[in-house]
């Protein structure tokens, strides 16, 4: 049986600036199963961020709601301190999320010292050694300042960070874009590790399907703010609807000699300014498939078991 | 577990800071005279007699050289210059660290509500700020002081006012870009308060300039100071100050050198000190300033090594 862990209803976060409006999260509705991963792809500027924050509280959304098991988490009366230790957050940069002036102890520390919990001094660098462990950091790190190390151990303090407080659900804001590649597959290791010994659940936010191709358990695609498709993560791969999702797909390398030739649908044209949009199809502009019905404003529709996709054409031109 | 964690346990900052000091000799050496200096400052009342060591006039006594007795010889009315190059250190940091006190706070305080609102607010002050500037430093404390009248306590208002711009810009751009950086985010999100983040993460990281500010402040000071007491705008005679003191010496510098020479070493020494030692301090205070160092001596290490080798 799937327990429901987070909710979003109706997401919605405007930033008011001088050119316009940006739409950076546009009437967002997802859900994320305890224990399981939600991916969230788009290109860079499409608000996975800005979503990722909103959830957290760490922006607040302008209109909307986020149900932790059941608790709303944008409420005033919302016990704020409970919610931080339970839903957390991986950053994107483990060079600028790491305060230079601290010692690894000192930055994995953090969490614990803010939420007191731990009564003794003994009692907390037991959490820490064995946090370290668990995210592979040698003990002997403790003393190390994060310039000292290579991106890889950096965010593994992150997700030491992250993990000491021993939370339910955990934002991954692209926590391997920044590494090498050798290392990205370390980090993705172990997240997966630890998701299957401790049961968390992640919100996997990336531009670059092949690296939730391996996390997740279902994926949502998000264009200039809203979602475009989503489902499980096989029907996806299989079988995308969405004229976005094909050309994201159709950009990620295969293995798999026999598909090598398959055609190549490549976005043409530059992004759409997500300042103001029209009502349509944010992608119309840019969709080899485009048609005058297009630009009537759309809704997200089912097409499958758990498959919903933004598309009025998504019967005639899926796979 | 507990034993073995122990063992391993981090480097407290302090103990970080204070080793990366250590291993900076010119860094030590400034820091000594300027305890040195503090010292005499706090001890002067303890180790002269104002009244009869410094003021009291002596005309028998009058320009002896440096001897045993005195130390560094008498001035033009036989008082001893040792007892006044010293005191004259009292007075001087006084005037210098006071100043400084109130131009940082004051500095702190504009300049972090200047960035902290932004807008309007922000660019009323700057505006304001930029007046101030514009008008050069002696000048505006020649201005102070003539309306004010000289003395202590006037010079030290003087000084904080010509100084509090400066503190404020240095605040202000360094608070704008720190809280900027992601771990600011970082913090909040495992529930750090404003007041939390203000004190474990955006002081730290701003406090490297201000006490690069604070420390060139403190010499700046000494200097104007020492300028403004030989213009006769500054203390007063009788009391001992080493820019008055090199102006009353000006008649006798070419038969009684030491009647320039103490004062002015004591000026130029304590206006570099300070300033080397606000250079230190904040290299020493950097993680990654003391981790350049550390690799640099390495490097050489090796090379040395593969050599031998
Ligand atoms: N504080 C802000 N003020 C104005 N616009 C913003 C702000 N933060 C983000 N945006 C805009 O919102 C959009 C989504 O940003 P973001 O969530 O960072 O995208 P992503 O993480 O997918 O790259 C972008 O167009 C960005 O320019
Ligand atoms: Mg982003």
């Amino acid at each position: 049986m799937e327990h429901r862990l987070l909710e979003i209803h109706d997401l919605v976060k405007y930033f008011p600036t001088n050119a316009g409006v940006v739409h950076a999260v546009d009437h967002v509705d997802l859900a994320v199963d305890a224990g399981k991963t939600l991916g969230v792809v788009g290109e860079s500027g499409c608000g996975k961020s800005t979503l990722g924050r909103c959830l957290l509280n760490l922006i607040r959304p302008t209109s909307g709601q986020v149900l932790f098991e059941g608790q709303d988490v944008l409420a005033k009366k919302a016990d704020k301190k409970l919610l931080k230790q339970q839903m957390q957050i991986i950053f994107q940069d483990p060079y600028s999320s790491l305060d230079p002036r601290k010692t690894v102890f000192n930055l994995i520390a953090e969490p614990l010292k803010i939420n007191h919990l731990c009564s003794s001094k003994q009692e907390m660098e037991e959490k820490i050694y064995r946090i370290m462990e668990t995210v592979g950091l040698a003990e002997r790190l403790a003393g190390s300042y994060p310039h000292e190390l290579d991106g890889g151990r950096r965010q593994r303090i992150g997700v030491a960070r992250a993990l000491v407080m021993k939370p339910k659900f955990i934002v991954c804001d692209e926590p391997v874009s920044a590494l090498d590649v050798s290392i990205q597959a370390q980090i993705l290791n172990l997240m997966m590790d630890i998701q299957e010994e401790l049961g968390v659940a992640y919100m996997f936010i990336t531009h670059d399907l092949s690296v939730v191709r391996h996390i997740s358990h279902s994926i949502a695609v998000m264009y200039l703010g809203e979602v475009v498709e989503q489902a499980p993560k096989k029907e996806l791969f299989a079988n995308p609807k969405h004229p976005y999702t094909q050309a994201l797909l159709a950009a990620v390398p295969v293995a798999d000699a026999s598909r090598r030739n398959r055609e190549r649908k490549l976005i043409q044209g530059e992004v759409t300014s997500p300042i103001d949009p029209k009502p349509g199809c944010r992608f119309y502009a840019r969709c080899p498939y485009a048609e005058p019905k297009c630009q009537e404003p759309t809704e997200l529709r089912a097409v499958g078991d758990g498959h919903v996709v933004r598309c009025v054409r998504a019967e005639e031109i899926g796979s | 577990m507990a034993g073995k964690a122990k063992i391993k346990k981090s480097r407290g900052q302090i103990y970080d800071i204070w080793r990366a000091m250590r291993s900076n000799k010119l860094t030590m050496a400034c820091l000594i005279f300027v305890l040195f200096l503090i010292f005499l400052a706090v001890f002067a009342d303890v180790l002269f007699n104002y009244e009869t060591d410094i003021i009291a006039q002596s005309i028998p006594d009058r320009l002896q050289p440096p001897s045993a007795l005195h130390w560094f010889g008498t001035d033009a009315f036989g008082r001893d210059y040792f007892g006044r190059v010293v005191y004259a250190t009292r007075i001087t940091m006084i005037i210098a660290v006071l100043a400084t006190l109130g131009g940082s706070v004051l500095g702190i305080l504009i300049g972090s509500l200047s960035a902290y609102y932004g807008g309007k607010i922000d660019a009323a002050i700057q505006r304001i700020l930029d007046v101030i500037i514009s008008i050069p430093q002696i000048l505006l404390i020649i201005c102070v002081v003539t309306v004010l009248g000289g003395g202590v306590r006037n010079l030290i208002i003087a000084f904080i006012f010509s100084m509090t711009p400066g503190f404020s810009r240095v605040v202000r751009s360094t608070v704008m870009v720190t809280r900027e950086n992601e771990y600011v985010e970082a913090a909040r999100a495992v529930g750090a308060s404003d007041l939390q983040i203000i004190v474990s993460h955006l002081l730290p990281n701003s406090l490297g300039p201000l006490i690069v500010q604070a420390t060139m402040s403190i010499s700046l000071c000494i200097l104007s100071t020492a300028g403004l007491g030989y213009l006769g705008l500054g203390v007063a005679a009788p009391q001992p100050e080493w820019g008055l003191m090199l102006s009353e010496a000006q008649e006798y510098m070419r038969t009684e050198v030491y009647l320039i020479l103490f004062p002015g070493l004591a000026i130029v020494l304590s206006a570099v000190a300070f300033n080397l030692l606000g250079d230190g301090l904040r290299d020493a205070m950097d993680p990654r300033l003391r981790g350049f160092r550390r690799k640099k001596r390495s490097i050489f290490r090796k090379r040395r090594e593969a050599v031998r080798g």
